[in-house]
């Protein structure tokens, strides 16, 4: 009967605006921030210092052995991180274990590179400008093309959006003669003119192979990196610095991470232990002394400390409530069997995803069984045989269900 | 009959047809002005880089027009309908009430369909024009939800104007909003590009919902 | 002869407020049947029922031999509907309507319509909603015609239309009801009309009833008789003596189903003299009126 299944069209898709609008509301009430630390790598007491604004007004300093800071004493202990602090109260080293620093040797010699799973997860146009790498001048430019590889390579004109034949069979027959196969699966590099120096983009060919490919003077440059085609990459951010430490970072579907260095493409692995791409941002500091990696999402941290060989020195970790944890989510998880995911912090593309909240979502749905049976019977003297796919709708639906069934109400049908 | 029927809807809608077609003409018009005004002021390649980089659709303006247009269409062709009872008119005659009815929607839904098509015809001709292939194929990508929201919209909004009690206005209300909004979350191109199957299969079930509150109209409901 | 339409122990309210039970009827195709009472009293509620737009409360409704909460669309074929107010798509002009309407209906005699429009004298592509309230009467009854119904449904037929038209109009039915063996179910208000037509009545009054005969049986049973009073004006109670009395100053008129000499043996039995006992006689709209009373 047509309008009986119009009825549960009707449910179905308020059930579906219930499950996107009320767990939302709930959450604009409920929710709190994260408290996670700020860790800190000591070069002074070779150990591990924490901030972290635990009471809501000051930041509190300590260590893992029990001490308490105060603030100056703890960035006195951080010299490579508070360097202009200790600059002006003039107190700055001069070296560190034998290693000369000052003002400028910090600053030449620091870097920040960092990821998080939005990066992976975004939205792409596999169009792509090619700098000239070394260019006679100072600042890296624009160029008037932007190139795309596929099954080829091809330059197009922006001025006249058409394919730019000559170029595009020069570079193709490049990575022809490199060994490339087509098509590319993959490609990676920094379309920006703000970089110190432009290396190209690495592209992954049909043997997973990785390729170089730069544009110098005008001419491809292209060669086979001799990266091993077993590594399984999954995505690769290349980020020119002028300490040359690395071209960029691997990270392979088994969430891996390599950094890509100068000698000859060799691989560094670095130590991430528990990492999830999908989850967690990376973050890796390099200092006059040390390397730092550090990964974390919103249940815990991990802090990994190296030399500037990236041999393994120290790592901290800790982990905090998660979410689910919280009594506001056990609640949550009784009252919505479900929630509609659309947007999330870790992924640009707009989702359509059924959250189930777990074991706890069944006391709801047992809850809201009870509500309308009790409801039908008492309250709207229904026959229950008449409707009785509307316990089903409550059976999958919990509380979403017994409010659709009991406002969207069944009629005498013919 | 069903020529009959298609008769008196294009009688009511007919003026919300060239309406639309005006503002909607205007839109796709001003659009292709305002994208070669971009190129004339800017290097093309710089442009590009901006729509590519920064992920911005150069036909914003068209974003909301659908979905207001599909809701003016609910509104023009079924409150005639409503106004001093002549839905007893309507479900009188001599065919089956939930096939006029569901007629009449295809009707709303046919017109919403045309207007789309020439949409995504129209960018995808100014796109292909400036733009390499990527460009137009996520710029069609982009809109689509903004098309899609016309037709839950239309539908939502009947069901609306169709139903004689309040109440159930306002939970049609209450399940329409959240629906439409999620198709127009976030700005930058190509983000529905795994979602929007999904989201076309929610907008199916829109398609039935007018003839409960239909049913509920002809029998008189109390409920 | 066969029913066009029975109603079997009828009862409905609108939430607390009773509008009737137990209301048994039914129609003989072929006859023109009349529901009369003053406003309130149910007629459109029965229409409403019969055509499937108001589930009753109790009791059930058959129409052509089906269920009046579901006709099916064959049935609805042979039903001309004037609903209450005359409504009409009035976004349409007078041609559209009708080129509308034709294509639902093998048998539409379009030279019926146009016949009872062109007196109007308006024209074709004249919108109905600039029409006045009367035109607009015109037109809706104008398509009924034009479908040539087995069985037409006219509540309130008369509202808007001058004189002319109504009696324009009476002969159109009486000619369509006779010619062909047609059936005719109306509600009114206007019922010097209806004493020409009407075969079979029901008169509705507040929460009941009043009467239920062929209109020829009411006239003929019905009495309206007056008298003077000598003293106090009594207090008459209503029984299966008196259906009504109206009294002002010492003249006194009193209705009844019953014959003058029970009447006057009935006023002698309850002590009131009486004289100058006349009878007059009434046609439909006095009867009513004095079934029904002046409030």
């Amino acid at each position: 009967m047509i309008p009986k299944i119009s009825r549960y069209a009707i449910i179905i898709l308020f059930i579906v605006a219930l499950s996107i609008l009320l767990p939302s509301l709930y959450w604009m009430i409920f929710d709190k921030p994260i408290q996670a630390p700020m860790v800190f790598y000591s070069s002074i007491k070779k150990g591990f210092l924490f901030s972290e604004n635990r009471t809501g007004n000051e930041s509190e300093y300590f260590d893992n052995e029990g001490n308490t800071y105060d603030r100056k004493t703890f960035r006195t202990l951080l010299p490579l991180s508070y360097y202009s602090d200790l600059l002006k109260w003039n107190i700055l080293p001069d070296n560190i274990d034998g290693i000369p620093i000052s003002y400028s040797i910090i600053r030449n010699k620091s870097l920040n590179f960092s990821f998080e799973p939005k990066d992976l997860n975004t939205p792409i146009i596999d169009l792509y400008p090619l700098f000239e790498s070394q260019s006679d001048f100072a600042r890296l430019e624009l160029p008037g093309e932007l190139f795309r590889v596929g099954t080829s390579l091809e330059f197009i004109d922006a001025e006249t959006n058409k394919i730019i034949t000559a170029k595009s069979q020069e570079f193709t027959q490049a990575l022809h003669d490199a060994g490339f196969q087509f098509p590319a699966k993959y490609i990676a590099g920094n379309p920006t003119t703000r970089k110190p120096f432009d290396e190209g983009y690495f592209i992954i060919d049909a043997a997973n192979s990785v390729y170089h490919l730069k544009q110098i003077k005008g001419k491809p440059f292209c060669v086979n990196t001799g990266i091993s085609s077993d590594l399984n990459i999954r995505f690769i951010k290349v980020q020119e610095n002028s300490m040359k430490e690395y071209y960029g970072a691997i990270v392979t579907k088994t969430n891996e991470i390599y950094l890509i260095r100068y000698n000859n493409y060799s691989l560094t692995k670095l130590p991430v232990d528990g990492y999830i791409a999908d989850e967690m941002t990376f973050r890796l500091q390099c200092n006059p002394i040390y390397r730092m990696v550090k990964y974390y999402d919103d249940k815990g941290l991990t802090y990994t400390v190296m030399d500037s060989n990236y041999n393994y020195i120290d790592t901290y970790q800790t982990c905090w409530t998660p979410r689910e944890e919280w009594t506001s989510s056990k609640i949550a998880a009784i009252v919505f069997p479900f929630s509609i995911e659309r947007k999330s912090g870790d992924y640009r593309y707009i989702k359509f995803k059924f959250v189930f909240t777990g074991k706890l979502a069944f006391i709801g749905i047992l809850l809201g069984l009870i509500i309308t049976l009790f409801l039908k019977v008492n309250i709207y003297h229904e026959k229950l045989r008449d409707n009785w796919f509307d316990f089903v709708i409550v059976l999958f639906s919990g509380l979403f269900g017994t409010l659709a069934v009991l406002l969207i109400r069944p009629e005498p049908w013919d | 009959m069903y020529k009959a029927i298609l008769y008196k809807e294009w009688i009511k809608i007919r003026w919300w047809v060239i309406g639309y077609l005006v503002v909607m003409l205007g839109s796709l018009i001003y659009i292709g002005l305002d994208v070669r005004q971009w190129f004339e002021m800017n290097d093309a390649i710089r442009v590009w880089l901006y729509v590519i980089q920064r992920s911005v659709p150069f036909f914003k303006s068209l974003k909301f027009i659908p979905v207001f247009a599909g809701i003016l269409l609910a509104i023009i062709q079924f409150v005639p309908e409503m106004v001093k009872k002549r839905y007893r008119l309507t479900f009188h005659l001599p065919i089956d009430e939930n096939k006029s009815l569901l007629f009449m929607s295809f009707v709303g839904l046919g017109m919403i369909a045309l207007f789309s098509l020439l949409v995504l015809v129209s960018l995808a001709v100014v796109s292909s024009i400036y733009f390499p292939h990527e460009v137009s194929a996520i710029s069609l990508l982009t809109v689509a939800p903004w098309l899609l929201a016309s037709f839950v919209a239309y539908l939502g909004a009947s069901a609306i104007t169709v139903d004689p009690s309040w109440k159930y206005r306002v939970v049609y209300a209450v399940l329409l909003y959240p629906i439409v909004q999620s198709l127009f979350l976030g700005g930058n191109l190509g983000l529905y590009r795994f979602s929007l199957i999904s989201y076309i299969f929610l907008s199916l079930i829109f398609i039935l919902i007018v003839l409960f509150p239909g049913y509920r109209l002809r029998k008189g409901s109390r409920l | 002869m066969e029913n066009v339409i029975e109603c079997v122990n009828l009862t409905h309210s609108y939430g607390n407020k009773l509008i009737y039970e137990n209301l048994n009827f039914s129609v003989q195709k072929g006859k023109i049947f009349g529901i009369l009472g003053k406003n309130g009293t149910g007629k459109t509620t029965t229409i409403n029922i019969l055509m499937g737009f108001l589930r009753p409360t109790s009791g059930s409704c058959y129409v052509l031999g089906e269920e009046s909460h579901n006709l099916s669309p064959e049935t609805r074929r042979k039903i001309g509907l004037l609903h209450e107010g005359h409504v009409c798509y009035e976004f349409m002009t007078v041609e559209q309507v009708e080129r509308f309407y034709s294509q639902f209906f093998p048998n539409w005699k379009r030279d019926l319509y146009y016949g009872l429009i062109d007196r109007l004298g308006v024209a074709c592509d004249h919108k109905i909603s600039k029409m006045s309230c009367g035109q607009r009467s015109q037109v809706a009854l104008g398509l009924i015609m034009a479908q040539d119904p087995e069985l037409m449904i006219l509540d309130d037929y008369s509202m808007g239309l001058d004189a002319g038209y109504r009696m324009l109009f009476i002969d159109y039915l009486i000619d369509y009801v006779r010619e062909n063996n047609k059936t005719v179910f109306m509600t009114s208000h206007i019922i010097q009309d209806l004493e020409q037509i009407i075969d079979d009545a029901i008169i509705m009054g507040r929460k009941r009833i009043l009467l239920q005969m062929p209109i020829k049986e009411f006239l003929n049973t019905f009495h309206q008789y007056h008298f003077n009073i000598d003293g106090q004006v009594p207090n008459l109670d209503f029984d299966d003596v008196v259906a009504n009395w109206e009294s002002l100053k010492n003249h006194f008129t009193i209705y009844s189903f019953k014959p003058e000499t029970e009447v006057k043996k009935y006023l002698e039995n309850k002590g009131i003299s009486f004289g100058d006992f006349t009878e007059t006689t009434m046609n439909l709209e006095h009867a009513f009126i004095g079934l029904t009373g002046k409030y």
